[in-house]
């Protein structure tokens, strides 16, 4: 696919009653960089992600994900441009009475993925993120960086070429949310595109990472420590 | 990296869902069986009410229409009309629009059928002379109103005719208490099923709450919404399903235990069964709709 991996905004307008959230946004991710979406509390970074994912839709400007316009899409196409993403929600969105395992299993069996190639993935995955070793725990008895980390890892398990992640460091330690975010770097490398958006700094202070700062409904590119 | 979600496709996907939505759907009103059974039993109770009315509006439009058959109109006549003047007035009435028969019961006769009863042979005796006028009983072929009223009046008119009994009033009563009980059963029938709409789709909502977070990652899975959609339909299908089999045989049941004292007078129709299954079941989608898209994003 030519523009696999790829995310373009062009001057999006995104207005919440009289808060404008959005204003002239404009945006350029190629595929397989990682970019990271900084901003205080509430200046728009979860709406943009929900932008990009279709939960929301831009009043004005394109949205183009892997060269394809979000709003001329049916539900049916949108559907299927989100089988080609990774999202780790704000909220989680865990199940919190199973197993890490089972959190796997069950995009796996959504997915019709054959059984045993599921568990091979599966372990893959968890091993990716670290936690290999946990998967029979109850996601209610893991901790809060590796509950993220289980998000990240569900999110890979389909093989996306987008990963979305939002707020995947907020209430986390500082260095557990460093942790979280060197294990996007290394998922990066594998190829998909990711974008991450986030009100801690320090945790991506390190990182070879695009950056943007959200501000007053503008994205601005900030040039990083990395030169990138 | 890339790993394609194998989707059921083509023609068989619709069974598939299908087949998803009832599996489903019947694990998830388990999961929550007391939210369930709460809008198992409220929509039980709703489609007896439902069904209840439409026997009891069958058997009120049969009653009538056994009692119009025996309708009859008796038209007494003057006490100088001789018994060869009875016969040809009976004769000429038979040949009237809308009558079926007509008997004359002769002052003899009506003596006779009095007399037959103890208490009305004293009273004759101490009256002594026969009292009673000769009559003709008039029947017809529809008891309905208009034919009564139209019949009496001509009968009215008849110079041999004293007075005319039609029993106007009992079917009157017997037209309107059959309205009242219609306008009741429908008005009764549209405010429970409304409420019964509300209540299944909160049972549903209650228990897709619980699910909230599946039902959220299902969708920005990607996953088709028909596919997201199907377990909470199902579950709709299942309330339904199960509230109306409730309420069919509960109001068996009650039928049974009426039919015990009144063996004669009821009469069981599949009709209202029919229709609480369609209601049931059609109320658990509708109501599982509601809720199922409020959950889509």
């Amino acid at each position: 696919m030519a523009f696999e991996g790829n995310i373009d905004l062009y001057r999006v307008y995104k207005k919440y009653g009289e808060n404008q959230v959005l204003q002239d946004a404009n945006l350029k991710v190629s595929q397989g960089e990682f970019v990271v979406i900084c901003g205080h509390s509430g200046s728009g970074k979860t709406t943009l992600l929900k932008l990009l994912y279709g939960e929301e839709k831009a009043d004005e400007g394109e949205i183009c994900i892997e060269g394809r316009d979000l709003s001329r899409l049916s539900r049916a196409e949108l559907q299927a441009v989100r089988r080609r993403m990774g999202i780790v929600f704000q909220k989680g969105w865990l199940l919190e009475d199973r197993t890490v395992f089972e959190n796997l299993e069950f995009v796996i069996k959504a997915f019709h993925f054959p059984s045993w190639q599921g568990r091979k993935r599966a372990f893959q995955v968890l091993r990716l993120v670290g936690m290999e070793k946990r998967f029979r725990c109850k996601m209610r008895d893991l901790s809060g960086g590796e509950k993220q980390r289980v998000a990240v890892a569900r999110a890979l398990i389909n093989g996306p070429s987008i990963i979305l992640a939002d707020e995947p460091t907020a209430h986390l330690d500082q260095p557990v949310a460093v942790d979280v975010m060197e294990i996007l770097e290394l998922v990066s490398q594998l190829g998909p595109t990711i974008l991450v958006a986030t009100h801690n700094l320090a945790s991506v202070e390190h990182l070879r990472t695009k950056r943007y700062e959200l501000a007053e409904g503008r994205l601005k590119a900030v040039r990083s420590s990395h030169g990138r | 990296m890339e790993w394609e979600a194998q989707l059921p496709s083509g023609r068989w996907r619709v069974f598939y869902y299908a087949k998803d939505a009832i599996l489903k759907g019947g694990i998830n009103l388990m999961d929550n069986p007391v939210s369930s059974m709460t809008g198992i039993l409220i929509l039980a109770a709703t489609l007896q009410i439902v069904g209840a009315s439409f026997l009891v509006n069958l058997n009120l439009g049969v009653f009538l229409k056994r009692w119009e058959a025996r309708v009859q109109v008796v038209a007494f006549l003057e006490d100088g009309v001789d018994e060869a003047r009875a016969v040809g007035l009976a004769e000429r009435i038979r040949g009237w629009e809308g009558v079926n028969s007509v008997r004359l019961v002769t002052r003899e006769d009506a003596w006779d059928a009095f007399a037959s009863d103890p208490q009305g042979r004293q009273l004759l005796d101490a009256l002594g002379e026969n009292p009673l006028p000769a009559s003709l009983e008039v029947s017809l072929d529809s008891g309905d109103r208009e034919t009564l009223r139209s019949l009496s009046s001509r009968l009215e008119t008849i110079q041999e005719v004293m007075d005319v009994d039609h029993g106007e009033e009992w079917v009157e009563a017997l037209y309107n208490a059959l309205i009242l009980a219609r306008i009741v059963s429908i008005g009764l029938g549209a405010a429970v099923m409304a409420s019964s709409i509300v209540i299944v789709a909160y049972t549903v909502t209650h228990a897709a709450r619980a699910r909230e977070a599946e039902m959220i990652l299902l969708q920005f899975l990607g996953l088709p919404i028909p596919w997201v959609m199907a377990p909470l339909l199902g579950e709709g299908l299942w309330l339904g399903w199960l509230a109306a089999s409730a309420a069919c045989l509960s109001l068996a049941l009650c039928f049974v235990a009426l039919r015990f004292f009144f063996p004669m007078m009821l009469i069981w129709s599949w009709t209202p069964v029919a229709i609480m299954y369609l209601l049931g079941v059609g109320i658990g989608l509708f109501g599982s709709l509601v809720s199922a898209r409020r959950m889509i994003r």
